[in-house]
């Protein structure tokens, strides 16, 4: 509820009359400007809408106060000149919607090769390790958070006044998309934004195949059988390539374990793994070469998809697509 | 009181028994019948496999590491004429973690499949040594219990440390998983690599039992009866470690089976630790299976760890020991 936090604020601040918004608003924009500018008709309205919702409870207050952190950012706050981002999620977005002069930090897991779809490019910029102090030292005039970035690290860029963007990171191809379009309209980065969407659209519709018949089943298999049921981008990626997700089928929801005894019952056709980093010693990793995953899929290969592909939602889901789908073919 | 025959034979009873709800158990329920039927015909279906290569591993390394640490929990106790002694209590088993841990993470594991028990036995003989050495001979279960909490301290620590130091990802999570142990997803490669750990130990204790009892005279009454006191000592303290090591170096140290085990069958053979051995052994192989067949019974998506339920049980029992020690010292 990390956004819900920081719209609270904002709005606390539009009941008391006090408009206290400036707080959050770029440090480079006079108090009270922008927002007494391009806010204050909604102002009133809202405010008594947040009056008569309150008894609605958390979720309604939130909705309202989405849609007006909604308008205050459509309304047109200026594009942001020294955007830091805390998260590789926020990171491979901002490097890839923004113009270099944009960016004043990403974090330092973007650098990291297997996980980060920009790594090279996030190595031309100052790497963050999510601490206050850093962010505060980097004087951005906005900072990209996601979902769970550390709630109390949220509460104390908003008390000293940051501007936050909070990203949802949607699994869904449809929120991806959507993410994408909004994130580049506050980076003022609309046409790019499109672009990259656009893109991205093209080349997972290509040759997408809607025979519900022909779909083999794939298990996403990770160390300690960690792997992703639905509501997950790999679920999200193996629909889109014409796979069944055996996980999604044992009924798993979101992220979980899965135990050799299903795995072994519901005999997937594929097993796909997606390696963070080397491969190392440890009992999480033995179970991957666990006889029985032999002898039940002896002749059937396994494979790896870069996990740069989908560790994050982003237009690099569409690569992870495409591998998916070219192993398909060979079924 | 039972003849030591109808102990054996009821405790064997029940571990068959156990066993069979241990091939019926497990996270999907499987036909039994036509597991065993694919199992023998050698076709490839996953109700056999299931069996062959999931359950009967995971049953039989229960097995083997419950009657050793039985076993080396009455050997223990009878050995140092101490009450609290066990693998436990004394660190072998976090020593056996310890060297588990060294030889896993760091690599020496994947060169060779006997390191990872060796790199187990030779932790567990450490710290039994070092807490045996540190009590002093004939020292109070007190003073032992002090010793062994020393070790058992140290050993953990560095098992947090290497863990935290190694270059897997993964290691640190598997903290738990060392200490509170666990029967998951066991493999016959497993099972191979506990095997002659084991077997060797069980062999260095066969017929030990005899010299056990003449000790219960007292030390100089026993070599004065032709027990070679050092020899023994050294004997039995390795085939502790060969048992415990490599049983701990693949399911994780598993508390309070050696404590637990051969003080609830000692009145039951009339205080005579020659004939406490066998029973013992049955009895830990017994509760760790019972133990494992809880876990995968509790309906959780994760597995919690078998070393939970064990220390459930025995922690209870251990600070009734001490209570009953107290009220006997008063």
């Amino acid at each position: 509820m990390a956004d819900c936090g920081l719209l609270d604020r904002i709005v606390m601040g539009f009941t008391r009359q006090t408009i206290t918004i400036p707080t959050h608003s770029p440090r480079r924009f006079a108090r009270g400007k922008v927002i007494k500018g391009c806010c204050s008709t909604p102002v009133a309205g809202i405010n008594n809408a947040v009056r008569k919702k309150s008894r609605y409870g958390l979720a309604g207050k939130c909705l309202v106060l989405l849609f007006l952190g909604l308008v205050s950012i459509l309304a047109g706050a200026a594009p942001p000149q020294r955007v830091v981002s805390l998260n590789l999620c926020s990171d491979q977005l901002l490097l890839m919607l923004a113009d270099p002069e944009q960016i004043a930090s990403v974090s330092h897991l973007a650098r990291e090769e297997t996980s980060s779809f920009v790594a090279s490019r996030a190595k031309e910029y100052p790497a963050n390790h999510a601490q206050l102090e850093e962010i505060i030292t980097l004087q951005p005039d906005l900072v990209l958070t996601v979902p769970y970035t550390n709630p109390r690290l949220i509460t104390a860029l908003q008390h000293l006044g940051f501007n936050l963007y909070p990203l949802t990171l949607g699994n869904h191809l449809h929120e991806i998309t959507s993410e994408i379009e909004r994130l580049a309209i506050r980076l003022g980065q609309k046409t790019r934004g499109k672009a990259v969407v656009d893109e991205m659209l093209q080349r997972i519709a290509s040759e997408t195949e809607h025979s519900e018949l022909n779909r083999p089943s794939a298990l996403f298999y990770q160390p300690r059988g960690y792997t992703s049921g639905t509501n997950t981008l790999q679920n999200e990626a193996l629909k889109l390539a014409g796979w069944r997700n055996s996980a999604a089928e044992n009924g798993l929801q979101g992220y979980g374990q899965i135990s050799l005894e299903k795995v072994i019952l519901s005999q997937p056709d594929i097993l796909i793994t997606s390696a963070y980093g080397k491969l190392s010693n440890s009992l999480a990793e033995q179970i991957l070469s666990h006889p029985v995953l032999f002898r039940l899929m002896q002749d059937q290969p396994r494979l790896e998809i870069p996990y740069k592909y989908w560790i994050c939602p982003g237009p690099m889901l569409a690569e992870a697509v495409s591998l998916l789908r070219e192993a398909k073919k060979l079924k | 009181m039972i003849s030591q025959k109808q102990l054996n034979l009821s405790l064997g009873l029940l571990l068959v028994g156990a066993m069979l709800i241990s091939l019926l158990t497990g996270s999907q329920t499987i036909p039994l019948y036509q597991a065993i039927e694919e199992s023998f015909t050698g076709l490839n279906g996953v109700y056999g496999i299931i069996l062959t290569e999931l359950r009967i591993p995971r049953t039989l390394v229960a097995i083997l590491a419950g009657a050793s640490l039985g076993l080396s929990g009455a050997v223990m106790q009878s050995l140092l004429r101490n009450p609290l002694a066990s693998p436990g209590l004394v660190g072998s088993a976090s020593g056996a973690a310890l060297g588990a841990v060294a030889t896993l993470y760091f690599g020496l594991a994947s060169l060779s499949s006997l390191a990872l028990p060796m790199g187990g036995i030779a932790g567990a003989l450490l710290a039994t040594l070092t807490a045996y050495l540190l009590a002093g001979r004939d020292a109070s279960p007190l003073t032992l219990i002090l010793a062994g909490v020393a070790v058992n301290a140290f050993a953990l620590a560095l098992v947090s440390l290497l863990l935290n130091l190694a270059p897997s990802p993964y290691a640190v999570q598997e903290i738990a998983l060392w200490m509170l142990g666990s029967l998951a997803n066991i493999s016959r490669n497993e099972l191979l690599i506990l095997l002659p750990g084991t077997l060797a130990g069980w062999l260095l204790m066969w017929r030990q039992g005899h010299h056990l009892d003449l000790l219960t005279l007292g030390e100089e009454t026993a070599t004065s009866m032709g027990v070679q006191l050092i020899k023994l000592r050294w004997r039995l303290f390795l085939a502790i470690a060969l048992a415990v090591g490599s049983a701990i170096s693949v399911t994780g140290s598993i508390g309070f089976i050696g404590l637990v085990i051969p003080h609830l069958i000692r009145p039951l053979v009339g205080y005579q630790p020659s004939k406490l051995l066998i029973p013992s052994a049955l009895g830990g192989a017994l509760l760790l299976l019972m133990a494992d067949i809880g876990v995968r019974l509790i309906p959780l998506t994760t597995e919690i760890k078998v070393g939970v339920i064990t220390s459930l049980l025995g922690a209870p029992f251990f600070l009734w020991l001490i209570l009953n020690q107290r009220r006997r010292e008063a």
